[in-house]
């Protein structure tokens, strides 16, 4: 099942947990710097020994067959980067297993990229995830080591342990209090990153926002793991004690505004991404705060990963246009309140 | 093609100086570069603040283009990377590209992990149980001296790091306070160092 189809994606402020391990292969040079012979050799020997070492089965795409509607479909479910569709995708392949929590990502910047993505707040889980998917390649590749930087990577900033944890929260009340600067400033002090999902800058659209570690050298993963649990934990009790003086201070306006955007969701003929997002941010908060009552059953995440623009072409194929996607979108919208 | 100093090691070291319209150009191996005083300097990046993974490359990138013009490049023989290329792009070859290139990168290792080494997984001992590798039980007899060493390394870790922050910070009290503690340390570990190799020497004697 895909992160966003879990419920546990949707029940609060932290949507998902994603661990990214980069690796690479002692005996060939990186992918920008080796030839389309060496990059289909790296792919075979990530394949052979997955399929001889591991006891699940893993599906092999490779990235130059598919169309680029179905890159951005995989783009947009988060399984795989921007660059990793960028320009010619010969040599590179995806490899993802039967139930969507953990792909690599080969030949990206890195030889390999394995990821993992679990609903909620469960940065562990996705870290031994991708560590169990590490440990069948190290069985059956030697992987580039070195005693004193850790694992050798493409760009230094991964060196070490080569982890990238990061983790996705939705945070209207921070945000409509101009509290994000501060967020960002308190995070940058120790060693965290805080950058909004979509749009730049502090203000993100959808109020969504992505907390990572910065440093990979020098800390255990457990020790990145744990610092990382324990800011994301302080974020969510910041966010819900600012949720709670918005409510009782906001009084009607504030419910009004929510019901509003309710309103314009649930019965909008066409919807652009743009203004879908702010709409689905409110929303959102108003079924977390009780002021929105007759949507508790809906997986409000999984309704933002399907409106946008790739998932919505590939289940309407002759909807090409931006205005032909935005009246799909309020018909997908609608489809949910049924 | 071969250095031109001594005919004898591959050229892995260009020079080029433009100067009042003349040109000097240099093909030498690293070893007769260093000799010539034309290695190239420890630190050569300076940053302040990142963000995000491409905050590199554009730090790197900024030596570039500095007057005055000197192009100074080495080449990995593996992967065919330039220093050029690496200050641009912000990405190294290969592994062998962390060899080549130390002088330069490491400074700027340090600079964003800290004076640090490795800590967490390994892929020789790798958590096949699901374990993190820094919690496995090391053998009995090993353990104790290990740990006793590693303590008093990671505080000198931990105090060099210190030191450069409150360096960069301007706070010269707290720097101070900090060099005497790392010199008080080394000194201890250099003292007894003396006196293992002492007793050895007269282990031998007998």
């Amino acid at each position: 099942m895909k992160w966003y189809c879990d419920r546990k994606s949707s029940d609060g402020v932290v949507l998902s947990s994603r661990v990214r391990l980069a690796r690479n292969l002692a005996d060939f040079p990186y992918p920008r710097k080796c030839s389309e012979a060496d990059k289909e050799k790296i792919c075979e020997t990530v394949k052979s020994t997955l399929q001889k070492l591991a006891c699940e089965r893993f599906n092999y795409i490779n990235m130059n067959e598919l169309s680029s509607a179905e890159r951005s479909v995989l783009l947009e479910d988060h399984l795989i980067s921007p660059e990793f569709c960028e320009g010619d995708c010969a040599g590179r392949m995806l490899v993802t297993d039967e139930q969507s929590t953990v792909s690599i990502m080969v030949n990206e910047e890195d030889h390999l990229r394995i990821q993992s993505i679990m609903p909620g707040l469960d940065i562990l889980n996705a870290y031994e995830r991708a560590s169990s998917v590490d440990d069948i390649i190290a069985g059956g590749a030697k992987e580039a080591f070195d005693k004193k930087l850790g694992y050798l990577t493409s760009c230094p900033t991964n060196l070490g342990t080569g982890m990238r944890a990061s983790v996705m929260l939705h945070l209207p009340a921070l945000t409509s209090c101009g509290q994000i600067k501060a967020l960002v400033n308190l995070m940058t002090k120790i060693g965290l990153t805080v950058r909004g999902l979509y749009g730049e800058g502090s203000d993100a659209d959808g109020c969504l926002y992505q907390i990572s570690n910065q440093i990979t050298l020098g800390v255990s993963e457990r020790d990145a793991i744990d610092k990382l649990t324990n800011a994301v934990k302080q974020v969510v009790e910041r966010e819900r004690q600012m949720r709670e003086t918005l409510l009782s201070g906001g009084g009607l306006d504030f419910e009004d505004s929510i019901c509003r955007s309710y309103g314009i969701l649930r019965y909008a003929k066409k919807i652009s991404s743009k203004e879908f997002l702010k709409l689905w941010s409110d929303v959102k908060f108003g079924v977390e705060s009780g002021v929105i009552k007759d949507m508790q059953n809906i997986n409000l995440t999984r309704l933002l990963i399907e409106v946008m623009p790739a998932h919505i072409m590939q289940k309407y194929p002759e909807s090409s246009g931006p205005a032909q996607r935005d009246t799909k979108r309020a018909e997908i919208i609608k489809s949910y309140f049924i | 093609m071969l250095c031109e100093a001594c005919g004898k090691n591959q050229a892995t070291f260009f020079y080029k100086q433009t100067k009042n319209g003349y040109t000097i150009e240099k093909n030498l191996c690293s070893e007769c570069a260093k000799k010539q005083g034309l290695s190239l300097p420890g630190n050569l990046f300076d940053f302040s603040g990142f963000g995000g993974d491409d905050f590199f490359g554009g730090l790197l990138g900024s030596f570039v283009g500095n007057e005055p013009r000197i192009t100074a490049s080495e080449t990995c023989p593996r992967c065919g990377m330039t220093l050029g290329e690496l200050l641009h792009g912000g990405r190294v070859g290969c592994s062998e590209c962390y060899n080549i290139f130390k002088d330069s990168l490491m400074p700027t290792i340090t600079k964003i992990h800290g004076n640090v080494v490795h800590c967490g997984k390994t892929p020789q001992n790798r958590d096949i149980s699901g374990q993190y590798v820094h919690d496995t039980v090391k053998p009995e007899d090993s353990r104790e001296e290990k740990q006793e060493k590693s303590e008093s390394e990671l505080k000198l870790d931990k105090l060099k790091r210190l030191l450069r922050e409150a360096i960069d910070k301007q706070e010269y009290e707290d720097a101070a306070k900090y060099r005497d503690e790392i010199r008080a340390i080394e000194k201890q570990q250099e003292s007894k160092q003396e006196s293992e190799d002492n007793k050895k020497d007269g282990g031998d004697a007998e």
